[in-house]
């Protein structure tokens, strides 16, 4: 398992710096020199000039601006931002609570739902379990976008029960705020997550194991904790993983539709002004999330199901 | 080979989807002819009109016929998603039959490659395409093509292991045909109806990933009609006017399920052999 571990750090390394080398790269590939890039339509003073040839270290050569940029970055500088007139470092401190709160309000209730609809699906067939494979089915189809504008106009304009803009004030109000939010990002992903649970927890139910041990006459509440949830709960696991870059564009998504002024709200910002700093630093971190996340699900995944040979191919 | 395919049953849902797609497209070529009126340019003395005999939809917060803007809609809603489908299979196809063919170095780097695309949001690939080479419909579908490649390659490389042992390849491999000649004359075709499927299914998620780009407003740009700029007119929902928002939705959710039940139908018809 040490091994394997190791291994996997290394891939993570690996993948971290061919991402973040990417993400550096796109001011290479801007039309024009990088300056005139970097400077958008802001006016070129030579103070201008001098503060982007200093931070973005542009005498020296491609590969070591790279490296430098990348210390920066590590070190918590992330540059200035064009269109806020301010250090990313401080805009990301405002902004990224909120699309964090917002994620885990999100991963929360997809957990929730999909695991709650899963268990009552396999274990009570008949018409609950009609019931979560028909809503699944149809509530997986449905777009983040088009579930934040409907809850948006039904339950914030119409019905008027929640807030339709902003973040709220204190923690408390955050949670009033970002729960019709969180709630649109959770509808298709926890209905995603319903249906591999649902077939997988029912695979498990009909293997032999389980049969046996029902015969033997062990309680079925007992046979299913024990057997069915600690087998079929990997793959669900999987899901979740694999949800964590829609998550993300989800919160992009109910950040514009809610106006909550988070990181989605100053990517989106950045991408309209040509903001290199902001949109790279914004992508640094969620490159590091996803790719950090993907890997310790790996290594969880080999933990919880000892099935997972470790270590080799 | 080429029998061995099952008959696909569509059903009463299967038919009801080819019916509305046959209908979305129609109106999509045909739109400049049958739209009542331009889907752009409208007065605001004529703004946020109810339903009438000349505006079946009345009209929107700048004063546009929404049935037109619909209608107009309807062409970058399906072109651009039919373009990334085609781009993502162009692309990760290849890739896809020289990982599954070499394995080894090549099947490592080219898998982990698309594994660290993956790991990126649709969105942040095309914030940064967009920083390379500006907004607009061009960065939106170039980006949701790099999105798909990887799901494209990982499909087709399970799909191409699968067929790579049969009887039909090796057969092929032991008359010494070449390793393209293979590719295109021998697994292609017998690929084809499962890429056909997936691509169907793949189109309806494509339309969902460019609406919300649109919807952002990084992708397709207001005032051109589009289903996903319609559906993020923030102006209108401000105001209380639900109508176009309403009815954009309406049309993306309606194709979107025509094309994730056709595909569903069609991967039926290829698994189960």
């Amino acid at each position: 398992m040490g091994r394997y571990a190791l291994r996997q750090l290394g891939v993570l390394l690996a993948l971290l710096l061919v991402g973040s080398f990417v993400i550096f790269s796109v001011v290479e590939l801007a039309p024009g020199d990088p300056i005139s890039a970097l400077l958008g339509n802001q006016p070129p003073s030579p103070e201008r000039i001098a503060q982007l040839n200093a931070q973005y270290h542009l005498d020296q050569p491609f590969v070591a601006r790279y490296f430098l940029w990348l210390g920066d970055a590590v070190r918590g500088d992330l540059g200035q931002s064009i269109v806020y007139q301010a250090s990313v470092t401080a805009l990301l401190a405002k902004a990224l609570p909120i699309s964090l709160m917002l994620i885990l309000m999100a991963e929360f209730l997809i957990v929730v739902f999909g695991v709650v609809a899963a268990i009552v699906s396999a274990r009570h067939k008949g018409a609950p379990d009609t019931v979560v494979a028909l809503g699944s089915s149809l509530a997986v189809s449905v777009p983040v976008f088009v579930v934040a504008v409907l809850f948006s106009i039904v339950f914030g304009r119409v019905l008027g029960w929640f807030p339709t803009v902003g973040a709220g004030e204190s923690p408390l109000d955050s949670l009033y705020h970002l729960f019709l939010p969180a709630l649109a990002i959770a509808i298709g992903a926890s209905a995603l997550l319903a249906r591999v649970g649902r077939s997988s927890l029912k695979d498990e139910m009909e293997s032999p194991h389980v049969t046996t041990e029902v015969a033997r006459g062990v309680p079925e509440g007992r046979v299913f904790r024990r057997h069915v949830l600690r087998n079929g709960l990997p793959p669900m696991l999987a899901v979740i993983a694999l949800q964590v870059p829609a998550l993300i564009a989800g919160t992009v998504v109910v950040e514009q539709a809610f106006n909550l002024g988070g990181a989605g709200t100053l990517l989106l910002a950045g991408v309209n002004a040509g903001d290199f700093a902001l949109v790279q630093a914004i992508a640094l971190i969620i490159l590091f999330v996803t790719v950090t996340l993907g890997i310790a699900v790996d290594i969880a995944y080999g933990l919880l199901d000892p099935r997972v040979k470790v270590g080799g191919k | 080979m080429k029998g061995s395919g099952r008959r696909v049953r569509p059903g009463i849902l299967g038919w009801l989807s080819v019916v509305i797609l046959v209908f979305a497209v129609g109106i999509a070529i045909f739109a400049p002819i049958i739209a009542p009126h331009e889907p752009t340019g409208g007065s605001i003395l004529s703004q946020l009109e109810p339903p009438s005999s000349t505006h079946w939809l009345g009209t929107d917060i700048d004063g546009n016929d929404i049935l037109s803007r619909l209608m107009h809609g309807a062409r970058p809603s399906l072109l651009g998603p039919l373009l990334v489908v085609t781009l993502a299979l162009l692309i990760g196809v290849p890739l896809a039959l020289i990982s599954a063919w070499k394995g080894g170095v090549f099947d490592q780097v080219i898998g982990r490659s698309l594994d660290l695309i993956f790991a990126f949001p649709t969105v942040l690939i095309a914030a940064i395409i967009i920083l390379a080479i500006g907004r607009g419909i061009t960065a939106a579908i170039i980006a949701v093509s790099i999105a798909y490649i990887p799901y494209t390659a990982r499909i087709t490389r399970a799909a191409a292991l699968r067929e790579r042992n049969k009887p039909y390849i090796i057969a092929c491999e032991v008359q010494g045909l070449s390793t393209t000649r293979i590719f295109l004359h021998h697994l292609l075709p017998n690929l084809s109806r499962f890429l056909t499927a997936q691509a169907t299914i793949a189109f309806g998620f494509a339309l969902v990933d460019l609406a919300a780009l649109s919807f952002v407003g990084i992708g397709i740009l207001p005032p051109a009609p589009d289903w996903g700029v319609m559906v993020g007119d923030t102006t209108s929902l401000v105001q209380g006017s639900y109508t176009s928002i309403a009815a954009a939705a309406v049309c993306i959710l309606a194709v979107v399920a025509a094309f994730t039940i056709i595909g569903n139908r069609l991967s039926e018809g290829t698994e189960r052999r």
